[in-house]
Formats: C-alpha cells, structure tokens, sequence
C-alpha cells in the first residue's frame, strides 16, 4: 500500500549520502522495494555504517517512497523530482530519481502480475477421441474432446497448492456452443473497442 | 438356441415368459412394448418404470410381481439389440426363436425399426463421460486500480465452468487475460476442426468394421497449446495501454511490443483497437474492477440452456408414452 511520504522520511532518505558507492544505493533502493526484514536493515547497517535502527528507518522510507511512485504511476523525471521538497541534496535526488525510473516498469510488471485475481489460466491443452464402444452401444463412433485447463493461484489460501488441473471432457455439441460463447465474447469485445 | 442379441445362454424363465407374453392380447403388447422402447434406456429410472408397470397392471387387472419379471426378460431384447446395432429382422428372428407368436413379434419389431434411430442417439448421450463440462459463465470487463497501482486498465475475463463430477457439480472459476482468451479461443477452434477433418459434419453412429479400423488409426488428434504468454510480458504490454488522465500520470514512454510465444494475428489488431479505449473511470482505492457497462450490449453471458444438450434431450424422450 503506498502511505503518504512525510518529510521524516526524507529526513531518512539523506542517509543515502553516507553510502560508499552508487551501486550501494541502487541495492538498497530496489531491496527495500520489495518485503522488509531484518536481513536487509543488517546489510545496510553495515554497508552504511549506520546504527540498524536507522538503518531500519532508511529502508521503510525508501520503501514507502517506491511504492508511492508505483502507485501514482509517476513516470517521468519531473514527476518524481516534484515529490522531493526543496532542501533536498540535488545530485542524491537525481540519482534516486534515476534509479526509481529504471526500476518502475519492472514494479510495474510484478504488482499486475500478483495483483488480486481468481486462479489464471496458464497452460491449456486438448485432445480429440474417438469413442468405438461403451457398455449400452457395443460399436459407435462418437467423438470427444478432452480439455485440460491448468491455473495457478496467485493468492492461494492456507494449506492450499497454488497450481490447480482440471480436465474436462467435452461432446461435440458442448464443443460448437462453447465456440458460439467464445465467438460472442470476442464479438462483444470488438463492439466495445469500436465504440 | 441362437440369438443374435445375446451370445450367453438364457434363463428358461426368459422363454416362460415369452411364451406368456403371448397370452397378452394385443393392446397389452403394444402398451408393453412402448414401455420397453422409452425404459430400456433408462436405467437409473426405475422407480418410473415400477410405477408404469404398477398402473399398467392396475389397469389390466395383472399382478404387478410376476409382471415385473416378466417384462425384465422382454427388456433383455432391446437393451441387446441396442448394443449390437440389430436390425429389425434380427430382432424379430430372435422374438420368435424365443417363442413368441409371429403377429407380436412382427409388431414388436416393427416398433423397434421406429424407434432404433432416437434410442441409439439416446444409449450414445448416456455413454460415460468423465468431468462432463455442463455450463459455462462469463464476465469480462476493465481493472481500474489495485491497492498498489492507482491507475491500471486492463482487460479481464472471468470464466466459471461447471463440470459434473459425479452426481453433483463443481464449479471451476478462472481469469483470462486477453491474450489469453485469443489463444483459448484459438485452440478450441482447431479443436473443433480437428474433430470435424475426421468425423465428417454428423458422426454416423453406427460403422462397419473396416471403417472403424481406418478411422482409428488417424483418430488421435492432440495438441500441446502453445503457453499463453507469460504473467510479465502481458501485464507490460496491457501497461502501455494504461489511458491518461487529467490529473498526475500520463502515458508510459515505451513503445514496443513484448514478444510472446503464440503469434496470433487477430489478437495484435485486437489490441491496436484496445488501445483506443478511453473514458475508464478513476481508481479511487483498493483494487475496483468495473464492467463497461453503459458501453455492452450485455454484461454477462449465460448460456447454460444451449450446454444441456444431453440431459434435456434425454428428459424430453422419457415423456410417457
């Protein structure tokens, strides 16, 4: 969830300078990104030579200030420099604005893709069978489609496997009015595009 | 004796009671052979086939035991006949290898021939169909924003696929992207066309031998569908369609296309017409999805009467006769 930035976190933010190289602000920028833990604070103590409790407040601001460029989708470099407030330390903000624009599509792509959502479709396959006999017509020859769907969670409950198969078996009237559903799907949809 | 519907040797009880059938008079058999036609199908109904036999006794003054049994051995022809695709005359030879008299096995025949077609379609619809897909539901529309973007827009589909498993339903919920729904509509189209190269528009029901054995050595079609592209490629490009807004982003610099791994020509142009789409209304918290619905003919789809084909056909036959 993007919380509002407060200047304390741009207080927080100005321990960047300490930092020994620009390679170790692009770690932490896009380490903080992501889940906080203890782990990562550790390193940047250390890295920073900063005492963890700072260190702790560094990562939750660059954390906060990430998720808030993700979220208003702010994606050119004015955009962003604009949230700095004015005192800021010019070439520490250039470069922080810099790193956060190299990083946003990425963001981007990993908060759609584990964004709230029924169990997606990833993989589907099928089958066509001749069916020669069953218990009440010793010879026919009927065919059949065999489907199998599989979906993956992306929030699966507890205890729950997040990769889920079904496989489904279709006649061949189920099949023509499957496709007359899909068919009007892809009919509405141009409808809508068009409009 | 040497039947053509049955290979095992019979009780004697099934002879008793063909010779009794012969005692019936003539509108007791024609009573009872319609009974036969709309039952031997259906097995799991006795409780309505006991109840037939119970009025049809009551009315002809019979008692309803020894009718009972009497009509489970005559029931033994159909079924037969219906599994080794007999032909009227075949069937009328083995009613009278049992001892029924010529003028009831000629009817009984005859009724046969009538019916054969619709019972054969009948016995095939009630062959085993494991996780039979039953109804299909679908929604599709717009995701406005999500607790960690505020702005998204992109394109969804929601399916619930009601399978029977068993005696009861289950429900299959699932999301599409729109990538994804192409390819899925791709695929059951060459699905269909798989199964239609091969069987020819109305499967025949009914084949000889060498047919049989031509059709089964190409009879196998599989597919192994190409993946629909992955989570990150897709989410990028639908990205890139995100619309402006009056207030703070606008759209992203990049232009270029992720490349994904099912080359669909329809769904490129499909997106090039998305892309125009515009008026999506503002995020204003967490994760909104609203469906376009002043701009839809119709927002969700439903269909489930055309999907029961099988067990509506099938309530239909069973009407009394």
């Amino acid at each position: 969830m993007a919380a509002a930035l407060s200047s304390e976190d741009f207080t927080n933010l100005q321990l960047l300078l300490k930092a020994p190289s620009k390679d170790a602000v692009r770690d932490v920028c896009v380490q903080s990104h992501g889940a906080l833990n203890r782990r990562l604070t550790e390193n940047t103590a250390a890295t920073f030579s900063i005492p963890a409790a700072q260190a702790a407040q560094l990562v939750q601001s660059l954390h906060s200030l990430s998720h808030h460029v993700l979220f208003h989708n702010l994606t050119s470099p004015d955009q962003i420099l604009a949230v700095f407030p004015e005192s800021f330390h010019s070439n520490l903000k250039n470069l922080i604005t810099k790193i956060l624009l190299e990083n946003s599509p990425a963001w981007r792509t990993e908060a759609l893709s584990h964004q709230v959502s029924l169990p997606q479709l990833k993989e589907l396959d099928w089958r066509v069978d001749l069916v020669t006999g069953s218990d009440s017509v010793s010879r026919m020859a009927v065919p059949t489609c065999l489907v199998q769907l599989k979906m993956e969670d992306p929030c699966p409950s507890a205890g729950g496997e997040p990769v889920s198969t079904v496989t489904v078996e279709l006649s061949r009237e189920s099949l023509d009015t499957i496709l007359d559903g899909l068919g009007r799907i892809r009919d509405q949809l141009a409808v809508v595009a068009g409009k | 004796m040497q039947l053509h519907f049955a290979k095992d040797v019979l009780p004697d009880s099934v002879g008793t009671d063909f010779q009794n059938l012969n005692k019936f008079n003539e509108q007791c058999v024609c009573v009872c052979v319609c009974v036969c036609v709309c039952v031997c199908v259906c097995a799991p109904q006795t409780d309505r086939f006991m109840q037939q036999l119970t009025e049809f006794a009551g009315e002809h003054g019979l008692s309803a035991g020894p009718l009972r049994n009497l009509m489970k051995s005559v029931l033994l022809v159909p079924q037969g006949a219906l599994k080794k695709n007999l032909t009227t005359e075949q069937v009328k030879e083995d009613l009278l290898t049992l001892g029924l008299n010529e003028e009831k096995a000629a009817h009984f025949s005859s009724q046969w021939g009538q019916h054969y077609a619709a019972l054969s379609r009948l016995a095939v619809g009630q062959t085993l169909m494991v996780n039979q897909l039953v109804d299909m539901e679908w929604k599709f529309g717009v995701t406005v924003g999500t607790s960690e973007i505020q702005k998204v827009g992109n394109i969804f589909l929601q399916l619930k696929l009601v399978v029977r498993k068993g005696n009861s339903t289950e429900n299959v919920f699932m999301e599409l992207t729109l990538p994804q729904f192409y390819n899925f509509l791709h695929e059951m189209e060459r699905a269909k066309a798989s199964s239609a190269a091969r069987f020819g528009s109305q499967p025949d029901l009914l084949t000889d031998a060498h047919t049989l054995s031509l059709q089964l050595t190409g009879a196998m079609a599989t597919s192994r569908a190409i993946r629909p592209g992955g989570g990150n490629n897709e989410a990028q490009r639908d990205a890139n369609r995100c619309p402006p807004s009056a207030g703070g982003g606008g759209r992203p610099n990049r232009t270029e296309h992720a490349t994904r791994s099912a080359p669909l020509a329809e769904s490129s142009s499909r997106e090039e017409e998305w892309e125009a789409l515009a008026g999506i209304p503002h995020g204003t918290g967490p994760s909104e999805q609203v469906c376009p619905g002043t701009s839809l003919p119709n927002r969700a789809g439903e269909f489930h009467r055309s999907w029961c084909v099988n067990t509506r056909e099938e309530e239909e036959e069973e009407g009394p006769n």
